[in-house]
């Protein structure tokens, strides 16, 4: 079992050597055309090109392998809305371990395939997120399973951090890092890890208005219940996950909320013009970034590209909303 | 214009790494689990189109560029830096030259991807559009470049771009072992025959495989009949289209490569397509014909290990929209079924 022990920088240090033999660093890369518009120095964190397109890998790897060194787990049990749950599979697989994923039973059907292609067992139950997670606890203390707790697990919070530890190391003198937020795992880990070595650097934390349970627990200092219903299911959260929030007050330097329109209209704009295909959630630092882009002016910005688990109907949904700004302006 | 001696080799395209691999960190090499489970065989994804340039030709147009700078005098790179591209690689020269505080021209066919305009304009780089085809554009380069003491980068008879290129196979044949099948889309061949090349060295046992468009083919079948053959080319893969074939590239080519296979416009879109929605990526037309090359021929690759370079995503919207609307070689759930 896990302990709620806090997070630290040398605990994310840690992580990044044991997770290293399974993944490589994701690209940082300046775009040309996204500084244009913008008059900044703006940067890509590009996770979704990893082996499940996807930065959950990280966080899932560092518990998993964590918890056998400690406690010789037989199996590993989590609910997920799909990236954390395709992470925990994959992990499981390369460690040699047995998963098994509850989702919600309207998941994301593209997630839900790649979970068992990955060689997850998957279980559908429950009409949200929250709902899926009781029933995986459940399970786990039925089984003997090691829950893997997406948002109240240090180890999984210093694995998602390891993506901040890449970008703290490869960038000097950044100014601010937008992150898309879910249960708040990756903003806190990563947050940690920035400020741990820039100390100046603000994080903003992006999350969808139609699940805005997390930015309004934030700016309330205490958790706060919200529905969801947004296309972003990697920005979903219903109830805020007790150790994440604590670190996202501790770690996190402002939080804001954009629309599924924002969000689709991001999608479309990094594929005109960075190149880069990305699921809702994943256009969230840049939806962020473009209503904040007058603070943004001259200054060293990175936008974390969270993930590209998205379907075919929703990138034809992005490429038919007209995109924050065109790459034509940006050229001409 | 650089020197030219003997094929790249392993060392050589190593030591061009090393040259690089400041300015272009090592991309990518992931297995892909529904592309896998599709082909029934152990399908791996290079992503060259997650670099600066959203292709792989920045390897090729720095490493020149750089040792160009670095051996200087009349071989130095001048008064400013001469290209000729069906894009990509005038976006890497120009992105190039820029680092280097060099003034870029960069001449491409008449009709060239209007993105791929726009982006070598935002690296700094001076478009000229002009000729029918990549073949004219590059001689109308050359002379320009002549009549200017410009230096040209020299795509397909440049050692130094070959190895640069070929730096692909080096990350490779680091990261994975026991290659079966190297599958890469053809241009004017240069990638493809210094890869053929270095994992020749590297795994003996590797077949390289090159791609091209039924409707531009000059490579490829130049290769299967052994001789050069002028075939005027048009593709929806507008990064695969050439005239002729260029001399030094060529005779690598048919060196190392193994076999020569072409795909048709309707597997490319569908190949993009499948890309998008199984693996997750954008990829450009001419980064998608090795997999539908592939997939025409998976018995051929069933249970072997092989390796899919995604040489670029510089796609236009349109281009992306078309391949969507195109049904995909095979769908994420047929994949995974």
């Amino acid at each position: 079992m896990a302990d709620t022990r806090l997070p630290d920088l040398a605990g994310i240090e840690a992580a990044a050597r044991e997770i290293a033999p399974h993944m490589a660093p994701t690209p940082l890369i300046r775009s040309e055309i996204l500084s244009r518009v913008f008059k900044a120095e703006v940067w890509l964190k590009n996770e979704t090109v990893t082996s499940i397109a996807s930065f959950k890998l990280r966080a899932a790897l560092a518990s998993l392998i964590r918890a056998r060194e400690r406690d010789g787990i037989a199996s590993a049990v989590t609910s997920s809305t799909g990236n954390h749950g395709q992470g925990v599979a994959y992990a499981g697989r390369l460690l040699g371990i047995p998963a098994d994923i509850f989702l919600p039973a309207d998941a994301n059907p593209v997630k839900a395939a790649m979970i068992e292609a990955f060689g997850g067992r998957l279980h559908k139950i429950g009409e949200d997120l929250d709902v899926a997670k009781d029933a995986a606890k459940a399970h786990a203390a039925a089984s003997g399973g090691f829950f893997v707790d997406d948002g109240d697990d240090p180890d999984l919070m210093e694995g998602a951090g390891t993506c901040g530890l890449e970008i703290a190391r490869a960038l000097d003198g950044i100014d601010a890092v937008y992150v898309p937020l879910g249960g708040s795992n990756f903003v806190s880990g990563l947050g940690i890890a920035v400020k741990g070595i820039q100390p100046d650097a603000r994080i903003i934390a992006v999350q969808a208005k139609g699940s805005p349970a997390m930015v309004e627990s934030f700016h309330a200092k205490r958790p706060v219940e919200r529905p969801c219903d947004t296309i972003a299911d990697g920005l979903m959260t219903r109830i805020p996950p007790g150790l994440a929030f604590r670190c996202m007050i501790e770690m996190v330097d402002d939080a804001m909320l954009v629309s599924d329109e924002a969000l689709l209209a991001g999608m479309h704009a990094l594929m005109e013009s960075a190149h880069v295909l990305v699921e809702p959630a994943g256009a969230a630092a840049l939806a962020g970034a473009w209503e904040r882009r007058d603070e943004i002016a001259g200054k060293r910005v990175v936008l974390v590209l969270s993930g590209a688990n998205t379907t075919t109907d929703l990138i034809r949904r992005a490429l038919a909303t007209p995109p924050l700004f065109a790459l034509a302006d940006a050229t001409a | 214009m650089s020197g030219q001696a003997g094929d790249p080799t392993l060392a050589g395209a190593e030591a061009a790494l090393a040259t690089i691999e400041a300015h272009v960190p090592e991309t990518p090499l992931i297995r892909s689990e529904a592309l896998s489970r599709a082909f029934d065989a152990d399908i791996w994804l290079k992503l060259d189109c997650a670099t600066a340039t959203a292709s792989f030709k920045l390897r090729g147009a720095l490493c020149d560029l750089l040792r160009a700078e670095a051996r200087g005098g009349t071989s130095g790179l001048g008064g400013g830096v001469v290209a000729s591209s069906s894009g990509n690689h005038g976006q890497g020269v120009a992105y190039g030259a820029r680092l280097l505080g060099r003034s870029a021209d960069i001449f491409l066919p008449e009709g060239t991807n209007a993105l791929k305009q726009g982006m070598i304009r935002a690296y700094g780089g001076r478009v000229h559009v002009v000729g029918a085809d990549i073949d004219y554009a590059r001689e109308a380069a050359i002379r320009y470049a002549e009549d200017n003491g410009l230096y040209f980068v020299n795509d397909g008879i440049s050692l130094d771009i070959m190895e640069g290129a070929a730096t692909m196979a080096a990350e490779i044949a680091r990261r994975l072992d026991g290659i079966d099948y190297l599958i890469i889309p053809v241009g004017g061949g240069n990638l493809t025959a210094g890869c053929a090349a270095v994992i020749a060295e590297a795994q003996p046992g590797c077949k390289t495989i090159g791609v091209q468009p039924e409707g531009a083919p000059v490579i490829v079948r130049s290769f299967l009949e052994g001789r050069p053959l002028e075939v005027p080319g048009e593709s929806f893969a507008d990064g695969l289209v050439s005239r002729v074939t260029v001399p030094f590239a060529f005779e690598v080519f048919c060196r190392h490569v193994a076999d020569g296979w072409l795909c048709g416009e309707g597997p490319i879109k569908a190949a993009v397509h499948s890309l998008a929605e199984c693996a997750h990526l954008l990829a450009e037309p001419s980064g998608a014909a090795g997999l539908a090359a592939a997939w025409e021929r998976r018995a051929l690759l069933k249970g072997k290990r092989v390796v899919l370079p995604i040489t670029g995503g510089n796609s236009s919207m349109d281009q992306f929209r078309e391949a969507l609307a195109t049904p995909p070689l095979f769908t994420l759930a047929e994949a995974v079924d």
